[in-house]
């Protein structure tokens, strides 16, 4: 190991824990635990937001995308970023009236029932899991890249780190680290890229022209179509990408920190801000891998360009600029990683043990110790599989994740919140559909089912990488044909609740 | 790398030490303390950009990867890098300071390294005032409280010189040396950095701490002495409390003496120069002259100040404390000190708080004591109400005038009516016009002279006086009775009781009741003077009770007085009142 | 309560046009170079084709709509704090 990395390594971990100790010391009611006590202002939060949800598979692999591919990495971040605005318009506010501390409250705000609660609970917990996976995933593969470690120990570290942080620190800790976190990857990024520039003498014709020598695509580098097969395929990815951030649990919960509605539109705002002006900065970064690394290189470090992030700055800055980047790139995956953590931790202790085993019968104190225990479990768990997972591309769980949030929780949140006929069985129906649709078609597409190296060594069902296009509408049309089939017997007082989901009034508890 | 290292952190090592010498000094401990006005804004960056600079020359100098200049850096040539701690003190200015601050004293540091020169020049004078300002924003944006926790600062010490590294590289692409210092000193800068910061900042946090504690400390001592003063103030005489209290402030404090005295002459002195400080000295300097003028404290910062006639006298400093008591007589506690250095804002503060609480302490005492004399008083009023003796006595003096001369026994009846509706009426008020308390005693005195007619002659003489001036009730009944019951008791003729009231000046009025009976005796007298209130129902109890009054209402001057009068023998008491009609009284009458 | 009546149809107005406007906008980039693909990849400015141009302008028009929609919602904050008052006096 270079001396180097690991002073740098170390450097940041402790600064790190630092934080998580902190934190814990204040965190010690469910409340705080779970959703940092509204103690988060707009802007605090939106940041917090912004470091959830750049998670390294963004930071590292759209690089890398890019670089390899052109326009349709591209397309991943425009995609990324856009819904956002899907986010604002549609669930922001009303998530965070309804509910106090995990997703399944908000749909049980309409809907009291335990079966709702479990599969909700079921769900965000899958998709938690899932995207925590490639996390670990890049980065076992980055600290190989910087310190020599084999993946399994690399693995092991981030796994176990991040349990520490959750179990201990609970979210102040994670938004902190993840506000952090944020400043040190935008700033990073950002002066990348001046670098990157100034690399070319600030001279955009030099930088293009060397990118379209760095790759075999030549001239065709700037087409779309070399990652994403067909129109078709194009479409169905967009569309996932647009509905999927409205349901990710781990980026929803983060509406509960803020204490009221106009700070949550401060989060998006800001997170959205921030977001955008990464994703433009990871484009130049891209252009920069493309032009100074060149593809053959990089597609030997790693065949999906996750690695282009830390090779450019090894290229420009040496080993010091080198460390650095692969500091953030660590920070990144565990505040990431932390926050799914929460979040799939929220939906265990919460939902799963507080509501349904112990129906509603437990102390604070015993929450804290389900929620801690069940953040240790969790983080065992996802840890485990990563472990047996090395060679997965890291983009093909992100994007079933997506694909998995857009299917299943959004159409559900979305009739929840806005329709009026919108019954229990359909909100029942619509989940497991969307849920069961989305990774049915997964297994027989082109990922899993690959005759060269996927899994099941036959050729796929489905031609469709990004089945979305199929699923979604599944999603919502079973939700629609469920609530007319079994619809509920109409004592739902729907005005007084979509008017607690839209301003946070309650009618009801006004008359005291 | 390991070189460049250890050698930084001796460097950095140096500075902590000046930095610590530095929060020694009193005068650099007082820049830490923050003040938002513009012009400490602006010394505070100066004075941290002064240490940055002198950072930056404790810094080394690297030609083609090797340490050049050993020694303090002075020039730097064309093709050397100059490796600067300067960013130390700037981020301590910006965490500090807040964001102003920073950007001052990093522009201060960065035009130094701007002449400086060297490969590199033009990232260094950039990255101090960035640095800076950024410090001040992240210092304000981690922490609400005065000084960010080292910890923090350990953290945040990290990204300076990595900001610096990397601006390098934006400005000079492409270019070995500039790699192959990063690869060299990025690091090393990295690591002393963070450490000298935090340790910085644990310094000054220790500065501050030690401010808090020393005026807690401060607080606790006047505290304490008030409360230990407590006893002392209580004690009636002016001596013994003064006594007292000197000796406890010189004990408790270090000073080089104590002086307490009233507003003329000392009364009590303890420690250094007592030998010509007496007790009875006058006092006559101007400074507590001043001070007894405007109630407020005084220092005395040289021996002329003191204007102690002595020259040989040890004590160059002083603070004079005016302490204001309940009826607005003023005392002084004098603080000496062998040095004017001595006094600092800390025994200033001490000395205004004592003085302050003491005033209080006395304040509170007195009106415990006048409440303790008005109970006293509506006690005996009680008793007099139904003074059993009296009313027996006076009924049946009118039993027998009813049938020798009706006439007088209706108009003595109406007197006694009178006099026991006054009687009742005393407890509600505190003073009342000297027209009313003069028809008590009128009342009073036609039914003594009744009783006694052929034993007792009684003269009752009133100027002309304001109408309205005011006296406390039941203060001239009880000196006429005090005058039968004890003076002439034993004479059965020709005993005369004469009460005057006159103007004796513009200002005042005089009361005196003067009998021809056995007169007080010497001891009597003394210790009606001393202040000794006897227990037992005595002539010296109602006397006190009404001196006590006199004293408490209308101040020192209208104490009783007791005159023996001889050749005759005979006593003679009289008392003066102010010839004020307007001080209201307390019941709003 | 024809102030929250009010209240509601302002934000459905607001929020379906947004949405309209969304989808057409949004949707149009996959869509467009599926339906035209030589149309939309051959580059016009240097290397920038008008799919890498509409790939640009959605960060900048979902900055804009975001802002839209802040400033919206504040005007409708001061609609929902009537609604508040009005429930509040209604006890």
């Amino acid at each position: 190991m270079n001396f180097t990395y690991f002073i740098f390594f170390v450097c940041i971990v402790v600064c790190t824990l630092i934080i998580t100790y902190w934190a814990a010391r204040k965190s010690k009611t469910t409340i705080q635990f779970y959703t940092a006590a509204g103690s988060l202002t707009g802007v605090q939060n939106g940041m917090a937001i912004a470091g959830d949800y750049i998670s390294a598979a963004s930071f590292l692999g759209i690089i890398g995308q890019i670089a390899l591919y052109g326009f349709d990495g591209f397309l991943y971040s425009v995609g990324f970023l856009v819904s956002y605005l899907v986010v604002l318009l549609f669930v922001a506010e009303p998530v965070h009236h309804l509910g106090k501390f995990s997703l399944a409250d908000v749909i049980v705000a309409r809907f009291p029932n335990q079966h709702i609660r479990w599969i909700i609970a079921l769900g965000s917990l899958i998709i938690s899991v899932f995207y925590m996976i490639p996390q670990l995933v890049a980065s076992g593969l980055l600290i190989r890249l910087l310190l020599d470690i084999d993946y399994t120990t690399s693995v092991l570290i981030i796994g176990s780190l991040m349990t520490i942080y959750v179990v201990f620190g609970g979210m102040i800790a994670t938004s902190w680290v993840q506000i952090v976190k944020t400043v040190l990857l935008l700033s990073s990024t950002f002066l990348l890229s001046l670098i990157v520039f100034s690399f070319y003498s600030w001279n955009m014709t030099d930088l293009i022209a060397e990118v379209k020598l760095g790759t075999p695509l030549g001239e065709q580098f700037f087409l779309p179509g070399h990652l994403l097969q067909s129109p078709l395929e194009m479409f169905s990815l967009y569309l996932a990408l647009l509905l999927g951030t409205a349901g990710l649990p781990h980026i929803l919960i983060r509406f509960f920190t803020v204490k009221n509605g106009k700070e949550v539109r401060k989060s998006v705002l800001t997170a959205s801000g921030i977001i955008g002006f990464f994703y433009l900065m990871t484009f130049v970064l891209a252009l920069g891998a493309a032009a100074v690394i060149g593809y053959d290189t990089l597609v030997a470090s790693d065949s999906t360009g996750n690695l282009a992030a830390p090779l450019l700055a090894r290229a420009l800055g040496g080993d010091f600029l080198l460390a650095f980047v692969s500091a953030v790139a660590f920070t990144t995956v565990v505040a990431v990683v932390a926050g799914l953590v929460i979040s799939a931790t929220t939906a265990f202790s919460h939902d799963i043990y507080h509501h349904i085993i112990k129906k509603g019968n437990t102390t604070e104190k015993e929450q804290l110790k389900a929620a801690q225990w069940s953040a240790f479990g969790i983080g065992i768990i996802s840890t485990l599989f990563a472990l047996g997972l090395k060679d997965i591309n890291v983009t093909f769980l992100v994007s079933l994740t997506f694909i998995v949030a857009a299917s299943s929780i959004f159409p559900v949140l979305l009739f929840t919140i806005y329709w009026r006929r919108f019954s229990q069985a359909g909100a029942i129906i619509g989940m497991l559909a969307g849920l069961f649709s989305s990774m049915i078609l997964l297994l027989i597409g082109p990922h899993i089912m690959n005759v060269e190296n996927g899994w099941i060594l036959r050729d796929p069902v489905i031609s469709l990488f990004n089945p979305g296009i199929v699923t979604i509408p599944i999603g919502f049309l079973s939700a629609i044909i469920g609530s007319y089939l079994f619809p509920d017997d109409g004592e739902f007082d729907f005005d007084a609740f979509s008017m607690k989901a839209q301003t946070g009034v309650d009618v009801r508890r006004e008359s005291r | 790398m390991k070189d460049i290292t250890i050698i930084l952190f001796e460097r950095i090592g140096l500075l902590l030490i000046i930095a610590f010498v530095l929060t020694r000094i009193p005068n650099f401990k007082m820049l830490i303390y923050r003040e938002y006005n513009f012009r400490m804004t602006i010394i505070h960056a100066c004075v941290f950009g002064i240490f940055g600079i002198a950072s930056t020359h404790f810094g080394i100098v690297l030609a083609d990867g090797e340490v050049v200049n050993q020694n303090l850096v002075w020039y730097v040539a064309d093709n050397e890098m100059i490796v600067s701690l300067s960013l130390v003190a700037i981020v301590i200015a910006g965490l500090l300071g807040g964001p102003i601050v920073g950007l001052g004293a990093g522009i201060v540091a960065g035009i130094d390294l701007f002449f400086l020169g060297g490969i590199g020049w033009f990232a260094n004078t950039l990255v101090n005032p960035l640095t800076g300002l950024l410090a001040g924003l992240a210092g304000r944006f981690f922490s609400k409280a005065r000084v960010i926790s080292p910890v923090q600062a350990l953290f945040i010490g990290v990204f300076p010189p990595i900001l610096q590294m990397q601006i390098l590289f934006v400005i000079y692409p492409q270019h070995d040396t500039v790699m192959e210092f990063v690869n060299i000193a990025g690091l090393p800068l990295v690591l002393t950095n963070s450490i000298a910061i935090a340790i910085f900042t644990a310094m000054i946090k220790i500065v501050l701490q030690e401010q808090e504690n020393e005026a807690a400390l401060a607080t606790k001592q006047a505290l304490t002495i008030a409360e230990e003063a407590l006893p002392f103030l209580k004690k009636d005489s002016p001596t013994e409390r003064a006594e007292g209290l000197a000796e406890l402030l010189y004990d408790r404090l270090k000073v080089a003496a104590i002086c307490v005295a009233n507003e003329e002459e000392i009364l009590a002195f303890k420690g250094i120069g007592a030998d010509h400080h007496h007790v009875g000295n006058k006092i006559r300097t101007r400074l507590s002259n001043e001070a007894l003028q405007s109630k407020e404290i005084k220092i005395a910062y040289s021996k002329d100040d003191i204007a102690c006639d002595d020259p040989k006298c040890r004590l160059e400093a002083g603070i004079i404390i005016p302490i204001v008591e309940a009826n607005d007589s003023m005392s002084l506690i004098k603080f000496y000190f062998k040095k004017v250095h001595h006094i600092s804002p800390v025994e200033i503060e001490l000395a205004q708080g004592i003085g302050q609480l003491i005033t209080n302490q006395l304040q509170v005492i007195s009106s415990e004591k006048l409440r303790k004399n008005i109970v006293d008083a509506e006690l005996r009023n009680l008793q007099a109400q139904i003074n059993p003796h009296f009313l027996f006595n006076t009924l049946h003096l009118i039993a027998t005038l009813f049938r020798v001369d009706p006439i007088r026994a209706r108009h003595i009846t109406i007197q006694l009516a009178n006099f026991m509706r006054f009687n009742l009426g005393i407890a509600s008020e505190s003073l009342i016009t000297l027209d009313r308390e003069c028809d008590h005693v009128k009342a009073y005195v036609e039914i003594i002279e009744a009783r006694f007619a052929n034993r007792l002659e009684i003269n009752f003489t009133r100027d002309h006086t304001n109408s309205n001036v005011l006296i406390p009730p039941s203060t001239i009944q009880p000196l006429v009775e005090n005058a039968i019951e004890h003076g002439l008791k034993q004479v059965t003729t020709n005993g005369r009781i004469d009460i005057t009231i006159k103007n004796r000046d513009e200002e005042r009025i005089q009361v005196t009741v003067e009998d021809n009976g056995v007169g007080f005796d010497e001891e009597a007298i003394a210790l009606f003077y001393a202040r000794k209130k006897r227990e037992n129902i005595d002539s010296g109890v109602g006397m006190y009770n009404v001196n006590q009054r006199l004293t408490s209402l209308l101040g020192e001057e209208a104490g009783l007085q007791i005159e023996k009068m001889s050749p005759n023998s005979g006593s003679r008491v009289y008392f003066t009142i102010p010839n004020k009609s307007l001080r209201g009284n307390k019941n709003g009458n | 309560m024809e102030i929250f009546e009010k209240w509601e149809q302002e934000r459905r107005k607001f929020i379906l046009k947004m949405t309209i406007f969304s989808i057409v906008f949004f949707l149009s980039l996959p869509i467009s170079i599926g339906l035209f693909p030589e149309f939309m990849s051959q580059p016009r400015f240097g290397w920038l084709s008008f799919a890498w141009l509409l790939g640009f302008a959605q960060i900048g028009v979902t900055w804009l709509l975001c802002w839209f929609y802040w400033l919206k919602a504040e005007q409708l904050d001061e609609l929902l704090i009537e609604v508040k008052r009005q429930l509040e006096a209604a006890e």
